[in-house]
């Protein structure tokens, strides 16, 4: 501390007091403006929403009930029609109950849903149905119907998606044939919400060869759109209490073109060698109707495009390496001897084949390129690429012919011969 | 020196970062525990559960129930477990199709029972049904085995009336074989069963029921070799269990020798069964001899009457008892070797491969035409020790 001096002139403040009183200030100000929770929003204020659900307007409107409930949700809008009908399942955290032992708190799940045009008019207009804001941030799924897609493609439900920015990228996307709203409904017997049930069904797809697994989420699908490619996603079925995954659906730049069914998608997961683990079945060919299974823990495949004169044709090794998972059959066929576990290998190789040309000829009948023969051109033959990018999916890609070799080694026959 | 600690520093962090152990682990809320495995013929009603294969048909339906992760925080009636099923003709196949019907991988290690239905055994053997349980590391040699006649997925999908979980149930209930005669649970586990069909020898499973909320265990299924032959009732499972001596206590009951109006019950606690062949000159026989040790475990009558102070009384109880346990052997083996022709885990083969090798490796290819006719000579000694706590 300092003070005024006492000179001849008598007492007059100091130029450094001066400084210190603007430092004074200074951290005042500084010290208002980095609390840093001016726009804080808590736990509690916030409707957290874990899946989507997008229907077209007038599906499920058969009862009258569910008529009345409609008309109530949604909001007059003087041009153009409603078309789509847009579902959240929002997280409801209640406290633990009086005299419930235990510290645990239900986590139980609702839905509200709006009927409009434009996705962000629904979700505005939707804050007529909650008591705090809706939250964006952890959504986990979202699931469209095929009826939307069917009249009015992707781009037009994916564009909020992406452009908002409280939407994840990594938010997996799916397809139902029926509706979708029942599903963000289901109740999934383990008890976590079926928002979160799903995703975490389909991050399983490295062991379960029936559902794609790559570039289905809205990154993916948005980068896909933006570049005129395929988009994929993954199919999900509801029917009575069951719900399950299996096969995908395939969107042509942002056409829906169909559905492809498991074998299909096990197959183009081997061409693009994106697969960790898979069961291979075949049949004994001594035994009809007993099946030998393979289990496929390790592979190498490689795809490689070859360019002569206007003639694109692809090679494709696959190196498998896994166990016998199953043997029917199993008495009959001696184990420890190699020349049975040759021919078993010999046999699984000619199924892999056979899936690999199954879905191959799918996807050139579908016309569009769900596996990865467009970007391994993109990557090995630039030029080529070049000039056949604009017509790849409707002219090159149906008539590229893919010669595959493969090899299985069984390692190991499992815990009993 | 400075250029020996830093390469010393570098080891020792590399080496840190290899031995972290920890790489692959899966906590437990990652896992669905596998409790119960249901087989059944598919019936091709419910579509959504199977996958498109273009070949082999689809004759199996497989059943998991799972255990609900923290069940029972809200709601006591509330069941412990859920079941998905899926069909197809691979088991290794559908459990990983099933990963579409779970959001979590599935986990074999603490499967307690299988439930196989007999609508799957009238056209696949045993041996090509298990064969994916026998060859993969998650499963357990003790896990038990169940035949039914019914609907294998009701026992999966089935709760017991204490709310716990239903498989850990099911396979308790096996557990108490050694002083319920009627279950036929010895060396009828995976394992065992693993064994019998390696060995090419007959397998007896335990036969489960099922009706509305009662689930009951009683009798077994019959196996020639590793194809479903028929049923044993629960007189022929005590018989058969009296031969083998595989009952650690039983419970025999006849009609009082003196008034036949009311039973008397002999509670059996220690025996001391040798069954063993013979051979004299081309003829192969078998001798059993049982003595049995117990207590009087129940008498109806009037014991002012019949005096159980009394040694002769006592005496004649013994020789009734001794007579009734004759007639069980005889039943039993009635069932076995002449309807069923089915020598289940290699009871009497086994005798004669241990206590005369030369006439067995002689023998065993036709063994199964040899052994219906094989004569068997029973002799019985019952001693009853005690009354009970009253005379």
């Amino acid at each position: 501390m300092s003070y005024g001096e006492v000179t001849d002139m008598g007492l007059v403040p100091n130029c450094s007091c001066y400084k210190r009183l603007c430092r004074c200030i200074l951290m005042i100000i500084i010290g208002l403006s980095i609390s840093g929770c001016w726009d804080r929003l808590e736990m509690e204020d916030r409707r957290i929403v874990l899946a989507v659900a997008i229907d077209k307007a007038d599906q499920g409107l058969e009862q009258e009930q569910r008529k009345r409930v409609s008309r109530v949700e949604t909001f007059v809008q003087p041009h153009d029609s409603k078309r789509y009908r847009l579902s959240f399942q929002i997280l409801n955290i209640t406290p633990s109950k009086e005299g419930a032992s235990g510290p645990r708190g239900e986590v139980g799940t609702y839905i509200v849903s709006n009927t409009g045009e434009s996705i962000v008019e629904m979700i505005r207009d939707m804050l007529g149905q909650v008591d705090q804001s809706i939250w964006f941030e952890h959504v986990q799924t979202i699931i469209i119907s095929e009826d939307v897609v069917r009249d009015g493609g992707l781009k037009p439900i994916l564009d909020y998606f992406r452009r908002d920015r409280e939407m994840r990228w990594l938010t997996k996307i799916l397809i139902t044939s029926g509706e979708a709203r029942p599903l963000l409904e289901y109740q999934p017997p383990g008890g976590e919400p079926s928002g979160m049930f799903i995703a975490n069904s389909l991050r399983l797809y490295r062991k379960n060869s029936h559902v794609p697994g790559w570039r289905t989420d809205v990154g993916n699908a948005a980068r896909s759109i933006d570049n005129k490619s395929r988009v994929l996603m993954a199919r999900i079925e509801l029917v009575d209490d069951v719900v399950k995954l299996g096969g995908m659906g395939l969107f042509k730049k942002e056409k829906f073109i169909g559905y492809v069914d498991e074998y299909a998608v096990k197959g183009g997961k081997f061409i693009g060698g994106i697969e960790k683990s898979a069961i291979i079945t075949v049949e004994c060919p001594d035994h009809p109707s007993k099946i030998i299974a393979f289990e496929l823990f390790r592979h190498e495949t490689e795809l490689t495009p070859h360019v002569e004169g206007e003639n694109i044709y692809y090679t494709l090794d696959i190196t498998m390496r896994g166990n016998l998972g199953e043997k029917q059959c199993r008495q009959q066929h001696n184990t420890m001897d190699d020349r049975e576990i040759h021919k078993i290998e010999a046999l699984v190789a000619q199924e892999v084949k056979r899936n690999i040309f199954y879905s191959m000829h799918t996807y050139q009948d579908l016309k569009v390129d769900a596996s990865v023969l467009g970007p391994k051109l993109k990557a090995h033959e630039p030029l080529v690429w070049e000039r056949v990018k604009e017509h790849w999916d409707d002219e090159v890609f149906p008539k590229v012919s893919l010669k595959v070799s493969v090899n299985v080694i069984i390692e190991n026959i499992g815990g009993h011969n | 020196m400075g250029r020996k600690r830093t390469i010393g520093c570098a080891v020792l962090i590399f080496v840190s970062f290899l031995i972290t152990g920890c790489w692959d682990r899966r906590e437990l809320q990652d896992r669905n525990f596998v409790l119960a495995v249901a087989i059944d013929r598919a019936d091709n009603s419910k579509t959504v559960e199977s996958f498109v294969k273009p070949h082999g048909a689809k004759p199996y339906q497989l059943s998991l129930q799972l255990l609900k992760p923290a069940a029972g925080s809200d709601g006591k009636d509330k069941s412990k477990t859920y079941v998905i099923s899926n069909t197809g003709d691979s088991m290794f196949e559908m459990v990983r199709d099933m990963l579409g019907q779970s959001s979590k991988s599935l986990w074999f290690e603490h499967l307690q029972v299988i439930v196989i239905s007999e609508s799957v055994l009238k056209e696949n053997g045993l041996g090509e049904i298990l064969d994916f349980f026998i060859r993969d590391s998650e499963m357990r040699s003790r896990i038990k085995l169940y035949i039914t006649s019914g609907k294998a997925k009701e026992f999966v999908e089935y709760v017991p009336l204490s709310k716990g979980a239903g498989g850990l149930h099911l396979a308790e209930i096996i557990r108490l074989h050694t002083r319920n005669i009627h279950a036929a649970g010895a060396r009828t586990d995976l394992g065992f069963t693993t064994q019998s069909l390696d060995n090419n020898s007959d397998i007896i499973l335990p036969r489960i029921e099922i009706a509305d909320k009662v689930v009951k265990v009683g009798g077994a299924a019959l196996f020639n070799k590793d194809i479903f032959v028929g049923y044993a009732d629960e007189y022929a499972i005590a018989g058969r269990k009296f031969v083998a001596g595989t009952e650690k206590s039983a419970v025999v009951t006849i009609p009082c020798p003196d008034h036949l109006d009311h039973q008397v019950v002999f509670e059996l606690y220690r025996h001391d069964t040798t069954l063993r062949p013979h051979i004299e000159g081309e003829n192969l026989y078998f001798t059993l001899d049982i003595n049995m040790y117990g207590n009087i475990g129940e008498l109806q009558g009037d014991i002012e009457r019949d005096n159980t102070n009394d040694s002769e009384y006592i005496q004649k109880l013994e020789m009734a008892f001794a007579e009734e346990i004759k007639h069980t052997v005889l039943y039993g083996e009635n069932v076995f070797r002449k309807q069923m022709k089915v020598d289940s885990i290699n009871l009497f083969g086994g005798k004669v491969r241990a206590y005369e090798p030369d006439t067995w490796a002689r023998i065993k290819d036709q063994w199964h035409e040899i052994y219906p006719s094989t004569p068997l000579i029973i002799s019985v000694n019952v001693s009853i020790r005690n009354t009970g706590s009253h005379k």
